[in-house]
């Protein structure tokens, strides 16, 4: 093989000029395929994770409630502590709220829709992330973000400044949907103006999380949307979701309360028409209308606490508990019947359809529970009413959208939980990763095949031209397959060192283009990083791509270097240019 | 003992829509260590035989020996093999690989016998390099040799592999008559001291006298034969 080798090193240095021509066009061919790889590698990057990762986390945890705009989780604490005890240590970066309010934004004579993001930078890691990679001061100064003594003070972009018109320390008036469904008006201090490092953060005004948390009506309890960050998202991410999602399976609704002096406990049954057939199948009605006691506002309560209450269908009656974080909250119930029941639903119980008690529950979540009450395997378990309903998690955008579309369907007031990753939730920026580079490589394809055309030519040349050597050499006694290796090696050899070339060249004109600044102030500014185009070499479509090449050649030369090794040696010898 | 026995040789040609008839049935027989001269005009079969009994060519009819061993029913693998153990050839052209220089290209047979010591194979090469007085053209290209010395490559390359034939077709064609005369002296040199058999083809009378034994071809039939 060694003698296979350094005849094809010789030969191909042997004809020079035409090696040389055909190995600019393989190098050319290589170095466009490097370029635009690391341009949709890189601007996936920036989309992926300068925008996407920033809005919204590597992995979200989100919760809505009812028909709701906003994200809500009722139990920031308990959620964390899951989270937190979840994930490793060593492995989160931060978890932060996603605050988010629209409104509409008057300056100085110019208004404008915007969008104050809360971040909260209690964290050093936070902080320093913040104000050190997200932006460059223009004016201003960032201790301010948290001065008690100016109203509402906000971080704007000298595009958003100029936007609306404001300078330093202007008071831009906004007005902004609450939770609740209110409108608010706030006025906002200008603190700093800022350049941001890409487009998106252009849009957005920055105010501390805690502020826009009050603005927005969540109580101290509640949060917003849960963004994690983490260390080695593509490697963690996904894990963590479904880690976090079997983790966060809801509990039976059950409240440990009282109606006067008389203890009972609370529960819920659902609302669907299948698990209502089978709760009437559970239970017999004693008195009162079964109807009502079925519907969404239906309240039963078994015969054994009606009795010791003294309760009859029609009457109302207050239910008392204690909360989590609220003190007691007192619920006014109308009973529509009551039951009797061998059952595990037969002691000191007060059954409500859930959708009597999500809109209640969520505001006053109890202290006390018994999330056991009824166990799994109880036949009972797969009709009672959940906390919430959590989601099934989602292969990637298409099949989010589908699902959060489907949710809205449902006329229901229970809360959703969901858990997603930054990868499904912006599945389709991946996929504009795949859509750029098959593009890149059908067009790089086409390129590559007129070259080849180019390889096969030139090496039906040198055969031709080679003729006498080939039956010399046969003569002598190599074998057809080491002449088949021979031309072939040639090819695999200009092409890698072409390749080479070419990739080589692909760096240097990657590193040239990254040093254009743009000034552009469209949708294609998006995909821009501090101005320029960012370009991210991606090692495995580099290789698969090299390799892909050297297939393609290695094919292009095979069928001529057979016809080489097929010479007949006597013909060959007689062979005269 | 008899290195190689031709018996009842022809070879037909297609030539358009008809056929030439280059060998018409050549009874042949070499000894061991012999200097033959196939001689004939051109287009008489000499070039045809040497290739038939060099395994590069087949016969349309007959049999061929070499060493006792029936060579034209053998599979093509194992014809370039016994080419490049048993026989050496010398071409008109030299036919040497440009690309390589001389000390390359006489060891060319023997990479291509592989697993062949380096060791081996440089004292083999520098020995016959020597032997055809170019050691200190060793390191020269084809192209910076002269006509003379290139065919003294070549025969270098046949000899390499210490085959038990050397084949040479008109190898002082090209070459002036000194230089032919020295590449003659020097065959029948090896000859003797490598106890190697030659046949060589040639239509130059000057040539003849180097031979031991001669045949003679016209077209493309064997009509003399005789030991100097």
């Amino acid at each position: 093989m060694g003698l296979v080798f350094l005849l094809s090193y010789r030969n191909l240095l042997r004809q020079k000029r035409r090696n040389f021509f055909l190995g600019i066009g393989i190098g050319f061919g290589m170095m466009i395929l490097v370029v635009a790889n690391a341009f949709s590698h890189g601007m996936v990057e920036v989309l992926l994770n300068d925008i996407v990762a920033n809005a919204f986390g590597h992995l979200v945890i989100q919760g809505n409630q009812g028909h709701s705009f906003f994200s809500m989780i009722s139990d920031k604490e308990r959620i964390l502590a899951i989270v937190q005890d979840t994930i490793k240590t060593d492995e989160l970066l931060y978890i932060n709220e996603n605050l988010g309010m629209f409104g509409r934004a008057v300056g100085n004579g110019e208004a404008g829709n915007i969008m104050v993001a809360g971040v909260t930078v209690e964290d050093q890691l936070v902080r320093e992330e913040f104000f050190n990679n997200f932006f460059t001061l223009v004016t201003g100064n960032f201790e301010d973000y948290f001065s008690t003594e100016i109203e509402y003070p906000v971080i704007i972009s000298a595009a958003k400044a100029k936007s609306l018109n404001v300078q330093l320390h202007d008071v831009i008036k906004m007005r902004l949907p609450m939770i609740t469904g209110r409108i608010q008006a706030v006025k906002l201090t200008v603190i700093a103006i800022v350049n941001a490092n890409n487009t998106f953060m252009d849009v957005v005004m920055f105010m501390d999380g805690q502020r826009v948390k009050e603005l927005l009506g969540y109580h101290p309890w509640d949060s917003a949307s849960l963004q994690i960050a983490l260390k080695d998202p593509q490697r963690t991410a996904a894990y963590y979701a479904e880690l976090l999602h079997a983790r966060l399976k809801p509990n039976l609704i059950s409240i440990i309360g009282q109606v006067g002096n008389q203890g009972g406990q609370l529960l819920a049954f659902q609302n669907n028409a299948q698990a209502k057939q089978l709760l009437k199948e559970k239970i017999t009605m004693i008195s009162g209308e079964t109807e009502k006691a079925f519907s969404q506002s239906g309240v039963m309560v078994s015969h054994q606490l009606a009795q010791k209450l003294h309760l009859k269908p029609g009457e109302d009656f207050y239910y008392q508990y204690q909360t989590k974080y609220r003190g007691f909250h007192q619920e006014k119930l109308t009973l529509n019947a009551v039951y009797d029941s061998n059952t595990r639903l037969g002691g000191d119980i007060i059954l409500l359809n859930e959708e009597r008690v999500h809109p209640f529950y969520h505001q006053y979540l109890p202290a006390d529970s018994n999330w056991n009450y009824i166990t799994a395997n109880n036949p009972l378990h797969g009709i009672m009413a959940t906390e919430w309903k959590l989601l099934d998690r989602s292969r990637d955008s298409q099949a989010l959208r589908k699902k959060y579309r489907e949710e809205r369907q449902l006329q229901t007031s229970q809360p959703k939980l969901d858990v997603l990753t930054m990868y499904e939730g912006a599945s389709d920026i991946l996929k504009l990763e795949g859509v750029l580079n098959s593009i890149t490589m059908i067009v790089v394809l086409v390129l590559f095949f007129i070259i080849l055309l180019g390889v096969v030519n030139t090496l039906r040349m040198t055969i031709k031209e080679r003729t006498r050597e080939i039956g010399t050499i046969r003569a002598i006694g190599m074998q057809r397959n080491d002449v088949r290796n021979l031309f072939m090696l040639e090819t695999l050899f200009l092409t890698t060192i072409s390749c080479l070339a070419g990739i080589l060249l692909g760096m240097i004109a990657i590193k040239l283009l990254g040093t254009i600044e743009f000034d552009l102030n469209n949708a294609f500014s998006i995909i821009l990083k501090n101005s320029r185009l960012y370009f991210k070499i991606n090692p495995t479509a580099l290789i698969t791509s090299f390799l892909l090449i050297l297939g393609m050649a290695a094919l292009a030369a095979y069928f001529p270097a057979r016809k080489a090794a097929n010479l007949l040696a006597v013909e060959a010898l007689r062979h005269y240019e | 003992m008899n290195v190689i026995e031709v018996k009842g040789v022809k070879k037909d040609y297609p030539l358009g829509k008809t056929t030439v008839q280059a060998l018409k049935g050549i009874d042949l027989v070499v000894e061991t260590g012999a200097f033959l001269s196939i001689v004939g005009p051109s287009g008489s079969g000499k070039t045809t035989l040497l290739n038939i009994i060099g395994c590069i060519d087949t016969p349309t009819a007959g049999t061929v020996k070499i060493q006792d061993e029936e060579i034209t029913a053998l599979p093509e693998q194992t014809i370039t093999d016994l080419r490049l153990h048993k026989i050496g050839f010398i071409f008109q052209n030299f036919n040497l690989i440009p690309v390589l220089n001389v000390r390359e290209n006489v060891e060319f047979p023997l990479l291509l016998m592989k697993n062949q010591p380096r060791a081996l194979i440089d004292s083999r090469v520098k020995e016959l390099v020597r032997g055809v007085g170019l050691i200190d053209q060793i390191e020269q290209r084809p192209a910076e040799l002269s006509g003379g010395q290139r065919q003294r490559v070549a025969i270098a390359r046949a000899l390499v592999t210490n085959p038990e034939i050397i084949l040479a077709d008109e190898p002082t064609a090209n070459l002036d008559s000194e230089t032919s005369e020295s590449i003659l002296q020097l065959m029948r040199q090896l000859n003797q001291s490598e106890k190697t058999t030659f046949i060589f083809s040639t239509h130059d009378p000057e040539v003849l006298k180097h031979a031991n034994s001669i045949i003679q071809l016209r077209d493309g039939l064997l009509v003399g034969a005789g030991v100097v």
